[in-house]
C-alpha cells in the first residue's frame, strides 16, 4: 500500500515542498501520524495547491462551489509542519492524498479528462434530501454538477471519512468516471432527447455516494425465498409481468458500475481490503469488504428482477432502495476487478504493480465503454458485462485464471470465456 | 530570532537594575482576554479566551511589567482531536496619560514571544509537538480605574502582530484586576 501511495512523478515546484505530520496508513492499513512530504501544496495558509483548492464550509454561487479563502493553521516543529487545528489536519491530509492520486492519474492517463485543480469542500453543510431540515453527517460525495468533492462533518467513532485514504480514492474515481464516461453519456442524451428532466435524472448517478448503512434494503428475491412453493410460483409470475423501464434499469446499472469501480479504485490506491470498515459501521463495511469471493453478475433479466417489488404500486423497489442495491451490485464488480488484478499479475495483493496493471487497463477501456453506453443508454438496456470485454482487450497478458474468472462472473461458469472474449479465444488457440 | 531574544534580555536587565535604584511599587494583576481569530472558513470569527498574569513595577505614571497569557482550543471528532495550547510572553511598557482622572487612560507597547503546543490524537496514537516561537509586537490602550487603596481595574483593547497570526494584527479585549503593593 505504502509503495503506491508514495510513488510519485513530481510536478509541483520546490516552493511548495514541505513535510507535514498527518494521519497516514501504514503497510498494515492502520493509521499513524507520519511525516509526509508534499510538493505542490503552495499555499497551506489558504489550503490551496496545484491539484486542489480546498474551501471550508463552502456555499454555492451561480452553480459553482464558492467560499471565502480559508485559514490553515500550522506550527513548525523541527522543520515539520504540524496542523494546529482539526480542519487544517483534515484539509492537509485530503490534499496529500489528492497529490498522490494525481500522480496515479498521470500514470494511467486519467488526468487528461479531469479539470485541475479540483474543488474540495470540507466541513460542508449538505442538506439531507430525505429531511431538508437537517444536514448530512458522516459522508462524502462527489457532485458531478459542481465538479466538487464534498466532505460533511463526521461524528462517528471511527476514522473520519476525510482521513480515509481508500474512501478519498473512491470519491476521486467518480471524477474519473464522470470525465471518461458520464460526460459523454449526458452529452448524447442532451443531443438526442432534448429532455432536461431525463438528463438531470441520469446525471444524478455521478457519485453522490452515501457512506451509510444500506442494511435495510429489501429485495423481491428474498420475498420469494420466504414464500411457500405454490405461493412462490404465483409471486414469480406476478414479478414476470412487471416491466422495468429502460431508464430505471440503465440508471441502476450505471450507478452500480460507477460505485463498484470506485470501490476498486479505493483498493488500488490502498491495497486495503477493509478500508471502508475503518470509517463505517460494521454491517456496511462487512458487505463491502474487498476480500470476499466473486459472485455471479447475471444478465439483464437477472438485474431487472432485483428491481421489482410487488408491494409498491409501480412494481418497482423505491428509488432509495435502488440506490442501496446499486452498492451491492457495485461490490460484485469491485470483487471481480480485484480478483482479475490478482489473476493477471503475481497474485500478491501487497504488490502495487499488480494493482496498477488493472488500473491502467480500466482507464484505457473506459472510453470504449462510454461509447457503448452512450449508443444504448436512451433506448436499450446496457449489458451488465459492458466493461469486461474492453478491459480484457487492454490487458497485456491474459491468463487462463482470468478467463475462468470471467466465465464464473458473467454466467456462473455456464459459458466458456473463449466463446465470449477474443483474448481468451486467443489464449486457447495458443495452447 | 537570536537578535530578538538578546534585545528582550537587555530590556529586562535594564528594567531590573532600574527597579533597584528607583522608588518603585510592585504591581500584580490577573485578567481575562478575548481574542478574535479568523475561523477556518475565512469568514467567521473564533473567539479565544486567554487568561493572563501580569507582574512588574510602577514608577509614577510609568509601568514596566511582564505578561504571560495562555489559552487552549480543541477541535475534532470522538476519535480524532487536535488540541492547541497557545502561550505568549510579553514585556510591556505603559504610560498613564491622565493619572488624575477617575478613568485614567493609558497606552502601552509590548514585545515578546508566542508559541503553540499541539497535541494530535488519532485512534491508537497521541503526539505532542512544541512549535517554534515567533516574535510578537503588541500595542494596547485602555483605562485604569482605582477602586480603593491599592486595588485597580484595567479595561483595554489591544492589537498584536506576529508572522503566523490570522488575522494579522490580532485584535483583542481584556479586563484585569490588579493590586499595587
Amino acid at each position: 500500500m505504502v509503495a503506491l501511495m508514495m510513488s510519485c512523478t513530481r510536478q509541483g515546484g520546490a516552493e511548495g515542498t514541505q513535510t507535514y505530520q498527518i494521519p497516514w496508513p501504514t503497510a498494515s492499513g492502520e493509521y499513524r501520524l507520519q511525516e509526509i512530504t508534499l510538493h505542490s501544496f503552495h499555499q497551506p495558509e489558504t489550503l490551496q495547491g496545484s491539484w486542489a483548492k480546498i474551501l471550508v464550509d463552502p456555499f454555492i454561487t451561480n452553480g459553482a462551489l464558492d467560499g471565502t479563502p480559508p485559514v490553515g493553521r500550522y506550527v513548525k516543529s523541527g522543520g515539520v509542519a504540524v496542523p494546529a487545528d482539526y480542519v487544517s489536519l483534515v484539509s492537509t491530509t485530503v490534499y496529500a492524498h489528492l497529490e498522490r492520486l494525481h500522480d496515479i492519474d498521470v500514470e494511467t492517463g486519467a488526468d487528461r479528462k479531469i479539470r485541475w485543480p479540483l474543488n474540495i469542500g470540507v466541513q460542508a453543510n449538505v442538506i439531507d434530501r430525505r429531511d431538508p431540515s437537517t444536514f448530512i453527517k458522516n459522508n462524502a460525495l462527489y457532485d458531478g454538477g459542481l465538479d466538487a468533492l464534498l466532505f460533511v462533518p463526521y461524528t462517528d467513532k471511527g476514522l473520519p471519512i476525510s482521513l480515509n485514504a481508500g474512501i478519498l480514492a473512491h470519491e476521486h474515481f467518480h471524477r474519473i468516471f464522470q470525465g471518461l464516461v458520464m460526460d459523454q453519456v449526458i452529452s448524447v442524451q442532451k443531443s438526442r432527447m432534448n429532455s432536461k428532466m431525463q438528463v438531470a435524472h441520469t446525471s444524478g448517478i455521478s457519485g453522490r455516494c452515501m457512506w451509510h448503512d444500506h442494511s435495510s434494503e429489501n429485495s423481491s428475491g428474498d420475498a420469494i425465498a420466504r414464500t411457500r412453493p405454490a405461493d412462490a410460483t404465483r409471486l414469480h409470475e406476478s414479478l414476470e409481468r412487471i416491466d422495468v423501464p429502460v431508464d430505471v434499469y440503465n440508471e441502476f446499472l450505471l450507478r452500480a458500475i460507477n460505485e463498484g469501480l470506485a470501490d476498486f479504485w479505493g483498493w488500488v490506491y490502498t491495497g486495503d481490503s477493509n478500508y471502508v470498515g475503518r470509517s463505517l459501521p460494521l454491517r456496511e463495511s462487512e458487505l463491502r469488504r474487498m476480500d470476499q469471493k466473486v459472485g455471479r453478475l447475471g444478465g439483464i433479466d437477472d438485474i431487472k428482477n432485483r428491481l421489482k417489488d410487488l408491494r409498491n404500486g409501480d412494481g418497482l423497489v423505491s428509488e432509495d432502495e435502488r440506490v442501496s442495491m446499486a452498492y451491492r451490485l457495485g461490490t460484485e464488480y469491485a470483487l471481480f476487478m480485484r480478483s482479475l488484478a490478482l489473476s493477471v499479475s503475481d497474485g500478491n495483493e501487497a504488490s502495487p504493480r499488480s494493482r496498477m496493471i488493472l488500473a491502467q487497463a480500466l482507464i484505457k477501456a473506459l472510453p470504449q465503454v462510454s461509447e457503448t453506453i452512450a449508443a444504448r443508454v436512451i433506448s436499450d438496456e446496457i449489458q451488465p458485462d459492458v466493461l469486461l470485454k474492453p478491459i480484457f482487450a487492454q490487458l497485456q497478458s491474459v491468463t487462463s485464471g482470468a478467463c475462468g474468472l470471467y466465465a464464473q462472473f458473467v454466467a456462473g461458469g455456464a459459458k466458456d470465456a473463449e466463446n465470449e472474449v477474443p483474448r481468451c479465444r486467443e489464449l486457447k488457440g495458443e495452447k | 530570532m537570536r537578535i530578538f531574544a538578546m534585545t528582550l534580555g537587555l530590556v529586562l536587565m535594564s528594567f531590573l537594575s532600574f527597579t533597584q535604584n528607583a522608588s518603585a511599587q510592585a504591581i500584580l494583576s490577573v485578567g481575562q482576554n478575548l481574542l478574535f481569530e479568523n475561523g477556518n472558513n475565512g469568514r467567521s470569527i473564533d473567539t479565544q479566551q486567554p487568561l493572563s498574569v501580569r507582574g512588574g513595577y510602577r514608577f509614577g505614571i510609568r509601568d514596566l511589567y511582564l505578561e504571560y497569557s495562555s489559552f487552549q482550543s480543541a477541535q475534532g471528532t470522538p476519535s480524532v482531536q487536535v488540541v492547541r495550547e497557545h502561550s505568549e510572553w510579553l514585556a510591556w511598557g505603559r504610560r498613564v496619560l491622565a493619572p488624575k482622572m477617575k478613568f485614567a487612560p493609558y497606552a502601552a507597547a509590548g514585545l515578546g514571544l508566542q508559541y503553540d503546543k499541539i497535541e494530535t490524537t488519532i485512534p491508537g496514537e497521541s503526539k505532542r509537538d512544541q512549535g517554534e516561537p515567533h516574535p510578537v509586537l503588541a500595542l494596547a490602550s485602555g483605562f485604569l480605574v482605582a477602586v480603593r487603596e491599592g486595588l485597580e481595574l484595567q479595561l483595554e483593547v489591544k492589537a498584536a502582530s506576529s508572522s503566523n497570526y490570522a488575522p494579522n494584527p490580532l485584535m483583542g479585549l481584556a479586563f484585569f484586576v490588579g493590586y499595587r503593593f
